[in-house]
């Protein structure tokens, strides 16, 4: 009896004890499953995924130190400069580091980002970023596009803390401000699975090359290079002039090898609706060169690259496949000719990407002639999960 | 410091730490710590607000101690004096100490409701704008509540408190200064000054009920608003479609946004150990208007009831007009009968809902609410024989199935029609939304109008899969009332209860409305 009783005292405590345990468990079990789903979220689904998101973080997806030449800018860059078909022409590795409507004010990050990461031969930064208006310096979504693909270390704390004073927890937890995006996964479900893709893979295929299959239309005048408009200067607006010079103060005490980099304008139709950017294109032109860096504009077309307005361009401002194809060989070569950029060298796994690369280049670029030669509907050809599946269709043909 | 808000969390989670970890040995002490956080709670919408809590507090605590003074030295004078005194000596001196006390109430309620009408009026009477004079955090639910207190110490069904400090927690305790319930002294105070122990029972009911409460907030009721934001915003661009669409929403957001806030507030203090009176029990489930209004803001119907209602009910006016019409000639009719019989209290309804209507602020659609509230629950009331024979003839059930859907139908209808008055900036823009509704009927333009209030299709779909599930919800808890959801999920296996948390809190993650918010538009390349 006397034995019963004391094993009932001491089964209270124990149950007690397990009580309390199993709470534990469950509560962290709990935390955890939350932190994952909101991370995995954050990560894949409500990040507002797109070309922009799948470019940046394909750059960190590369191999340390296995890529020849970094391309930063926006738009102009990954719409005209084809890594694939610069290793299959040249044989040297390159990526372009680069978003819409990217600002001149995330430069000095992306720059910071590239050389932690990478060890290139050579960088070039296109000058689109330093033309636009104070408006448009200051749309968040200018910098969003960097910042929250950017890895969290302390050039990304740099670059948000520069840019922004309010919600700042928001741009470190992205999720925060995108979780409201539920209502329109529909449309960036192909994206979602992509980079999901190139997360278990470890590299993406296309190399962040994007274009639209369409041959832009004007009726609009286009100048050509001796036109006396196209010498002007036109001053830039306040933020971008004043931000243009901060970046390049920054490369003077960073005491860069100013034979590293190469400041580009790279070609656009050039219409009385644009002619103002093309001079103060030359304004830019004239700054980076005060500071002793290279720039050259190949806006005009100056070193015969035979591009024609009327064919290779899907808008003003961007290349389709043909204009791509034309002036991503000749960039690749004239790298090769003026700055000595050879082939790489790789190991085996990383050249059978590049090879991957090139094929997926190849298929990509067969596909975007196909949908503009049948007159098929506007599309945005790049690495999206569907549009690979109809590249795919083209590999090897 | 929004309920919603993750400040407000970490401010709940530290005060339940400190409360529960508040020494054993000081334990009678414990209630300063909810004291203190309600003024650190107050202290973050504003120290200029402190003046004000503090005036009501003092006002309502002295006010209330010179009324239990004259009470008492009357019982002791009355006791030491039983034998000298004659019978009408003693009523004469019981007189005299109501005349004061009646005055001391009053002088009270002058001052406390004067400072509420003047900021809710004084802009509008005097100023020639709109809106408050200043918006005071909580002053309408805590001057309610204090009112109520005195009118109870004035009635001498509570005992005065003689704590100043504790009266201070009764008026401010921060779970239900902003939205309420007001609590009653009799059932709160005590719960309020209680060493509550850590109840895991208890923790995980509050918890359950913040989490319901924060869904129906954010998730549901701020979603909701996005669209009626944008038609308030322009009112007058939107067809007739429109706006019957939004008045629907918005039956359904205030609901949720509404008994959202006040599931928190519960939330929060189950957690302390102190159960606060429920504010909705399904209203759009009531059959009439009297209904809807015993379901709804319970509380504040509770008030009104008990400390306008019935005062004015049994008031000398209307019994005396009662008793002459009963001995009219009218009178001895069956409708004179009738009329003598209901009377006082349907004159009393209409008060009660003109005087919420002008509560709710300086606006003639406000006071058109009450008048249209009051009116339908008077005519319901006097018409009620009517009512009756004229089902009668028809051989209609009152207790059948499909009568009582009709009614709980036509009430909702009857509710649609006062929150026009709600809905609409103004007054005239009430009578014009009446108007669309009945003449301004095209469903295509009524869908592109719909389609750009700032929700997209799938925004919209989920919002009425919300109003099923929140449906389907109600129609449960209707037929269980004596138990609660939270209960019968407490008894499932771990698996099930933790899985409805796990999903409860990302459904609240995911499609509550915080943050600065995602509008594709922005990202949107304008040359791209």
């Amino acid at each position: 009896m006397k034995k019963t009783t004391e094993k009932t005292l001491n089964k209270k405590p124990n149950k007690k004890r397990r009580t309390y345990r199993n709470r534990v468990i469950m509560i962290l079990s709990l935390v955890l499953a939350l932190v994952i789903s909101v991370m995995f979220l954050q990560e894949f689904v409500l990040c507002n995924p797109n070309h922009n998101t799948e470019r940046v973080r394909g750059f960190y997806l590369e191999d340390k130190n296995s890529i020849d030449v970094v391309t930063i800018g926006s738009s102009e860059i990954y719409c005209a400069f084809a890594p694939g078909l610069n290793y299959k022409e040249c044989g040297f590795t390159s990526y372009p580091f680069a978003t819409e409507g990217n600002t001149v004010r995330n430069f000095k990050a992306m720059y910071k980002e590239a050389v932690r990461t990478q060890d290139p031969k050579l960088i070039v930064i296109e000058i689109n970023g330093a033309l636009y208006s104070d408006a448009n310096m200051e749309r968040d979504a200018n910098l969003r596009r960097v910042s929250d693909n950017i890895p969290l270390n302390e050039n990304k704390t740099d670059l948000i803390n520069s840019s922004v004073t309010e919600n700042k927890i928001e741009y470190y937890l992205p999720f925060i401000k995108y979780h409201g995006s539920w209502d329109k996964l529909q449309n960036t479900f192909a994206w979602t699975i992509s980079l999901m893709q190139d997360k278990l893979r470890g590299y993406t295929l296309l190399k962040g090359v994007k274009t639209f299959n369409e041959i832009y239309k004007t009726e609009s005048k286009v100048f050509y290079k001796n036109d006396k408009a196209l010498k002007a200067r036109r001053a830039l607006f306040n933020e971008a002039d004043k931000t243009l010079k901060e970046f390049l103060d920054f490369l003077d005490e960073e005491g860069v090898d100013k034979s590293k980099i190469l400041f580009v304008r790279f070609p656009h139709v050039v219409t009385p609706a644009n002619i103002t950017r093309y001079q103060r294109g030359n304004t830019i032109g004239d700054t980076i060169r005060s500071y002793g860096y290279n720039f050259v504009s190949f806006e005009m077309d100056d070193e015969g690259i035979d591009l024609d307005p009327y064919n290779d361009f899907y808008n003003i401002e961007h290349m389709n496949i043909y204009g791509q194809q034309k002036f991503s060989k000749f960039f690749a070569h004239y790298l090769q000719d003026n700055y000595g950029i050879t082939a790489s060298d790789l190991t085996d796994k990383q050249k059978a990407e590049w090879d991957e690369a090139v094929r997926y280049y190849d298929a990509y670029a067969a596909y975007n002639k196909d949908m503009i030669e049948s007159g098929a509907e506007r599309t945005e050809i790049g690495e999206s999960y569907f549009i690979m599946k109809e590249i795919e269709k083209y590999l090897d043909k | 410091m929004s309920y919603t808000s993750i400040k407000f969390l970490i401010f709940v989670t530290v005060t339940i730490l400190v409360y529960f970890l508040f020494p054993k040995k000081w334990k009678e002490y414990k209630w300063t710590v909810l004291l203190l956080a309600s003024y650190v709670f107050y202290l973050f919408a504003g120290i200029q607000y402190v003046g004000f809590i503090l005036f009501t507090t003092a006002s309502t605590f002295f006010g209330a101690l010179w009324m239990d003074k004259m009470s008492r030295s009357t019982k002791d004078y009355l006791r030491e004096h039983k034998a000298e005194l004659s019978r009408d000596e003693k009523k004469k001196r019981k007189e005299r100490t109501k005349r004061n006390k009646r005055l001391v109430v009053a002088l009270v309620l002058v001052l406390n409701f004067g400072i509420l009408a003047f900021l809710k009026y004084a802009k509008v009477l005097f100023m020639g704008g709109t809106g408050d004079l200043l918006v005071v955090l909580g002053i309408s639910f805590y001057t309610f509540q204090s009112m109520g207190y005195i009118i109870d110490i004035y009635r001498d069904t509570v005992p005065a408190q003689r704590n100043f400090f504790k009266f201070a927690l009764f008026v401010s305790f921060f779970p239900q200064i902003v939205q309420g319930p007001i609590g009653i002294y009799s059932s709160l105070a005590e719960q309020l000054y209680k060493p509550h122990s850590f109840d895991y029972d208890r923790f995980r009911q509050g918890f359950l009920l913040i989490l319901w409460g924060l869904f129906k907030k954010m998730a549901i009721a701020d979603n909701a608003n996005i669209a009626i934001k944008a038609v308030t915003d322009h009112y007058q661009a939107y067809g007739g479609t429109t706006l019957l669409f939004t008045v629907i929403l918005y039956a359904f957001q205030l609901y949720m946004d509404f008994s959202g806030g006040i599931d928190i507030s519960r939330g929060v203090a189950q957690i302390f150990g102190i159960d606060m009176m429920e504010n909705f029990r399904r209203p759009y489930f009531s059959k009439d208007i009297s209904e809807y209004w015993r379901r709804w803001h319970i509380s504040l119907g509770n008030w009104f009831k008990t400390y306008l209602f019935y005062p004015l009910a049994m008031s000398n006016l209307f019994l005396t007009v009662s008793k002459n019409i009963k001995k009219s000639k009218f009178g001895s009719t069956k409708a004179g009968a009738h009329i003598a019989k209901v009377l006082p209290t349907s004159f009393a309804s209409f008060i009660v809902f003109f005087m919420v209507g002008v509560w709710h602020g300086a606006n003639w659609k406000y006071v058109a609410f009450g008048v249209y509230n009051g009116g339908i629950i008077m005519l319901a009331v006097l018409m009620k024989p009517v009512f009756e024979s004229v089902l009668k003839k028809l051989h209609i059930n009152p207790a059948c199935a499909p009568y009582t859907v009709f009614r709980i139908i036509r009430t909702f209808i009857l509710v649609l029609v006062g929150y026009v008055f709600d809905v609409a900036p103004t007054f005239e823009e009430s009578m014009m939304t009446f108007r669309l509704i009945f003449t301004d009927q095209n469903l295509r333009v009524g869908y592109g109008e719909i389609s750009e209030l700032g929700l997209s299709k799938v925004a919209l779909i989920y919002l009425a899969l919300c109003a099923v599930f929140i449906f389907i919800v109600s129609v449960v808890q209707e037929r269980h009332a004596s138990t609660t959801i939270r209960s019968a999920l407490i008894k499932k296996p771990a698996i099930v209860r933790w899985g409805v948390v796990y999903i409860a809190i990302m459904a609240i993650l995911i499609f509550g409305v915080y943050g600065s918010g995602f509008n594709a538009a922005d990202f949107v390349y304008a040359q791209f």
